[in-house]
């Protein structure tokens, strides 16, 4: 199993839950601030390939963020 | 545009009227077809900003823009348009508040391209590959990558927990299930480097 921090960092910030100030203003992973600019690019790979991988294996064809929006708009 | 790409441009902006009307379904449906290029709009500001924020609030705005009676969008795929315009602005403001504009040159980015402006709904051939390949992986891999795609709600050491695993070993199985759909997915003939370049 891969124990790189980085590749573990990478990882936490490919994950569609975000916090929210006491206002609602969306905050960045926690993960996302300890990764290089090279890095920040690989997470958004990660990213893009998360939702991707998400819309295909759920039935209802939604990716982890527009289901975090929905959860937003109730 | 080919007929395909008119037909789907068509159903896109369906759907932002409906949206508009409160139809929050038609909202989830539009946004599953914007999501994507969105996010591959937002890809010069990958270095400044945490892009998956940046998508969710500009999807957030865009329901404040479909409940606003008085703002019209009108021509070809105007909603698309109009969410990449809200895309950068809210990626602006990130850069400024957190002062990472050091990591994008703003003089240059107006020059960049955005890249492609076509919706992009879910692709059923690569979903059947994907779930060939999910059902192989082994068991905690698919477990901690199961729960995550389908736990929106719950942060990573929730669904650790959900798992009785340790949150570094929630995501070491995550990594690990990643490579595993990886290597499954190329031996079908499909990359997804290929898919997300």
């Amino acid at each position: 199993m891969s124990d790189d921090p980085k590749d573990l960092l990478i990882e936490q910030a490919a994950a569609a839950f975000r916090e929210r100030t006491a206002w609602g203003r969306i905050l960045p992973s926690p993960a996302w601030w300890d990764l290089t600019p090279e890095d920040r690019e690989t997470a958004y790979a990660r990213q893009l390939e998360s939702r991707l991988i998400e819309r295909a294996l759920r039935r209802d064809g939604l990716s982890c963020t527009v289901l975090a929006v929905m959860e937003r708009l109730k | 545009m080919t007929q395909v790409d008119e037909n789907q441009g068509d159903l896109l902006e369906e759907l932002f009227r409906l949206a508009r009307q409160g139809d929050r379904a038609a909202f989830a449906r539009w946004m599953g077809m914007v999501e994507i290029p969105l996010r591959r709009s937002l890809h010069r500001f990958a270095r400044a900003v945490d892009v998956e924020a940046v998508v969710q609030e500009t999807l957030m705005r865009m329901w404040l823009v479909a409940g606003d009676c008085e703002r019209m969008l009108q021509g070809s795929q105007a909603s698309l348009k109009y969410a990449f315009a809200v895309g950068r602005i809210v990626a602006l403001e990130e850069m400024r508040r957190y002062r990472q504009d050091r990591f994008v040159n703003l003089e240059t980015l107006d020059g960049l391209p955005e890249g492609r402006i076509d919706p992009d709904p879910p692709d059923p051939a690569l979903a059947r590959k994907l779930q060939e390949c999910m059902e192989r992986l082994p068991g905690r891999p698919r477990e901690a990558l199961w729960a995550r795609v389908h736990n929106s709600r719950l942060t990573d050491r929730q669904l650790a927990a959900n798992l009785r695993m340790k949150t570094n070993t929630f995501f070491q199985n995550i990594v690990r299930a990643r490579r595993l759909l990886r290597e499954c997915l190329e031996r079908r003939g499909v990359r997804l480097e290929g898919i997300l370049s």
